[in-house]
């Protein structure tokens, strides 16, 4: 019966432990091992039904509440669009950078992002089979909830602790020292406010992340075919 | 209907960054390159050095080795090896240049002449305790006191320090031969 268990602990391992879970997982397996012991009662032989057994359930992902059914193709469709367009507007927003000789790599690797993400949504869009579209697959949606706020506290504990070295970096000797702080014009006050505003743009990745639980709604299966009627 | 709103925004923003790109590299960073190239060769002609860029260097005492040195690096002749020495008991600092007078003089017959006047005037001007500087090239030295400079422009010299007056009184003095003639009287000593 431990390759029984050991099938059930194998559906089950991308999730959590709860109680939920827990009393699927022993329902699931007494289900199972009631199968097995019924074909072999009735002259099967044992590894075969216990072979059989496990075949008739692979995947518990349907029986998860949080797990919601999606158009999986489109849903990436989307979430690759968003991806890119946020990529491109990063892209955008640090070009003017390069003027002053601040955040060239991170133009560039925008840039890189942008056009390999391009590339791949180009692909994507000239798939038009229906049946592509039309495949269909699991995500949780309470996960999608909970890294989209693992997200944001990472995303701010990012931008707190950077605006603490960029002050420390920039004002560490005045503060230390109880010395003015000596701007000595326009332009190095615009470095210095680029220097604060550049990690700012890190925010994509918050936001992207942000769209998942949104996009997974959107293409629902049970919305997307009841919109459709 | 709002992918296809996405999709239009995709390419209209690709096209723009595409412009801002060709904008900056094209046109704004050679500019900024060429003008601080040209700021750095103004940096060498006493007539065209940037006041602003020395005045952080004002200070009471000679002693101080690091202000006295980054003045000189941002006084013109800074393209040439430079060391220093400072004398605190008498005053005096002593200017290195590892480089001999006529080949200086190359482009310009007064180029050194002009030099050692404004970098003078400026350290006289903006160090106060500052008596006197020895310069040194090579087979050949001269000597700059304050008394000299104060003769040249009147006792006091911080009154030099504001952009008009530096202008007018400094930097379109040096254009006079004769000017530079009474400055450099017994400047030099061997």
């Amino acid at each position: 019966m431990d390759v029984l268990r050991n099938h059930v602990e194998n559906m089950f391992r991308s999730y959590k432990e709860n109680k939920q879970i827990r009393e699927l997982k022993n329902e699931i397996l007494s289900n199972l091992e009631a199968k097995a012991a019924d074909l072999a009662a009735n002259g099967m032989e044992y590894n075969d039904a216990v072979n059989k057994a496990k075949d008739s359930i692979t995947s518990i992902d349907h029986l998860i509440d949080v797990n919601i059914r999606v158009y999986i193709n489109k849903y990436k469709l989307e979430y690759l669009q968003i991806v890119l367009l946020y990529s491109i507007i990063a892209w955008i927003v640090t070009i003017p950078l390069k003027i002053i000789g601040a955040g060239i790599l991170i133009n560039l690797l925008f840039f890189i992002l942008s056009f390999i993400i391009g590339i791949f949504y180009f692909q994507l869009c000239r798939k038009e089979k229906v049946e592509y579209f039309s495949i269909e697959s699991f995500l949780n949606i309470q996960r999608a909830y909970k890294i989209r706020k693992i997200a944001w506290i990472l995303w701010l504990l990012f931008i707190v602790s950077s605006i603490l070295l960029t002050t420390a970096v920039q004002f560490g000797s005045n503060i230390w020292f109880s010395r003015p702080v000596n701007i000595s014009g326009p332009y190095q006050f615009a470095v210095m406010v680029l220097r604060y505003m550049l990690p700012f743009i890190s925010i994509i990745f918050p936001l992207i992340i942000n769209a998942a639980p949104k996009l997974i709604l959107r293409y629902e299966v049970a919305y997307v075919d009841e919109n459709q009627e | 209907m709002l992918m296809k709103t996405r999709n239009r925004l995709i390419i209209c923003l690709a096209v723009i960054g595409v412009i801002a790109c060709l904008i900056v590299q094209g046109y704004i960073i050679p500019q900024n390159n060429y003008e601080k190239a040209q700021y750095i060769t103004q940096q060498q002609n006493p007539s065209t050095h940037d006041l602003n860029s020395i005045l952080k260097y004002k200070n009471k005492y000679m002693g101080n080795i690091s202000n006295l040195s980054n003045l000189f690096y941002n006084l013109p002749l800074n393209n040439l090896g430079i060391s220093f020495r400072l004398f605190p008991d008498k005053l005096t600092a002593e200017v290195n240049y590892k480089e001999a007078v006529w080949r200086i003089n190359e482009s310009d017959e007064n180029k050194v002449n002009k030099a050692l006047i404004y970098n003078s005037t400026a350290a006289f001007a903006l160090i106060d305790n500052l008596e006197e500087i020895d310069y040194n090239f090579t087979g050949s030295s001269f000597k700059v006191k304050r008394a000299d400079v104060e003769k040249w422009y009147g006792s006091n010299l911080s009154w030099l320090l504001t952009k008009d007056t530096w202008k007018n009184k400094v930097q379109d003095k040096l254009e006079n031969y004769d000017f530079i003639k009474t400055c450099m009287g017994g400047m030099e000593i061997k």
